[in-house]
């Protein structure tokens, strides 16, 4: 793995920390409610973490709880799996030049590619060197990890003075949404992905983000057909 | 009662249908690298996800009654990150300020 250089250091904007601090204050208490949930709902305390290590997707740990409890099969659990997670096919597209050379590192990058280490990495990308971006992905895992032993091991509730701190990940999208358009300078991704979310949202209240990403990619293969030079930075 | 075994035969089948789809792309990427429209697509994802993930949590969060907290909050997220450039700041800011207004209008 290649070590950064001084410089990598000095030209990048946003550091480390400054990337990893908002993802842990919206995953150590999301996991924490996802390990107490699982253990509430008849689990072995240590599953909960294996589950955060191993599968590191929210939305799809929340959902398979219920569906344990009521011992579905496993081919339901998949497909329910799959339909969740589908819109992470789409991720790689923005990162195919951006893996590192070491094949355990591009490995765990893959493997831990949330929807928050997405964002993140989508915008450090030309900053920063492998190194540090692994830095991050690990950090973010080990949050998400902490947090839902946490809730695992102590039955941790959010306490109620912390009720919504969960939305530090809603305000870490909007900021590199934000470094997106200073990139750019193209208002056209914000404009479709309101569209389409609205659109979604009306006619597939269940998939609204899977399907309107797909509306997105849908438009973004039009648009770049018929005009390229409008969607490049 | 969640029986062990059948718990972790779940969450290896996820494990492994999750990376798989999160390495669709890199697999194929000898097949798509080079064409144009999978780059100028790879330019244009990260704003409209990035934005979607947005409107989907401020979705999710109105999932019982509409949150204008949280829609407040986002707006003044984006304002103060356009104003000083300090992700930290701004997502602490916001946060905080999200906090406040949930129990300020709440009670909580």
């Amino acid at each position: 793995m290649h070590v950064s250089s001084l410089t990598d250091r000095e030209h990048k904007s946003l550091s480390v920390l400054e990337l990893s601090l908002p993802v842990a204050m919206g995953y150590v208490p999301l996991g924490a409610v996802f390990g107490f949930l699982f253990v509430h709902s008849g689990g072995a305390w240590w599953l909960a973490p294996l589950a955060s290590l191993l599968v590191f997707a929210g939305a799809a740990q929340f959902m398979v709880i219920p569906m344990l409890v009521s011992g579905a099969s496993l081919g339901a659990i998949a497909l329910a799996t799959a339909i969740i997670n589908l819109r992470h096919v789409f991720y790689g597209l923005s990162l195919l030049g951006a893996l590192p050379a070491n094949v355990f590192a591009r490995l765990y990058m893959v493997w831990t590619l949330t929807d928050e280490n997405y964002s993140v990495l989508t915008t450090m990308q030309e900053d920063v060197g492998d190194s540090q971006r692994l830095v991050v992905m690990a950090l973010n895992h080990g949050w998400w990890i902490a947090g839902t032993l946490l809730g695992a091991l102590l039955g941790l509730q959010l306490p109620l003075a912390l009720t919504g701190i969960e939305f530090s990940l809603t305000a870490l999208f909007a900021v590199l949404a934000i470094e997106q358009w200073r990139k750019n300078r193209r208002i056209a991704p914000f404009v479709v992905a309101f569209a389409a979310y609205t659109a979604a949202a009306i006619l597939v209240p269940q998939q609204s983000l899977l399907v309107a990403l797909a509306l997105c990619m849908l438009v973004g293969l039009l648009l770049s057909r018929f005009n390229r030079k409008e969607l490049c930075a | 009662m969640i029986p062990t075994t059948f718990a972790l035969a779940a969450i290896c089948i996820m494990a492994a249908i999750t990376v798989v789809l999160r390495a669709t792309p890199f697999l194929a990427s000898g097949l798509i690298k080079d064409r144009p429209i999978v780059a100028s697509l790879g330019r244009f994802l990260p704003g409209t996800i990035m934005a979607l993930l947005v409107f989907h949590s401020l979705y999710s969060a109105s999932a019982v009654a509409f949150n204008w907290q949280a829609v407040v909050a986002a707006v003044a997220v984006v304002a103060v990150q356009l104003v000083v450039r300090r992700p930290l700041i701004s997502i602490v800011a916001g946060t905080g300020f999200y906090m406040l207004l949930l129990n300020v209008t709440q009670g909580a």
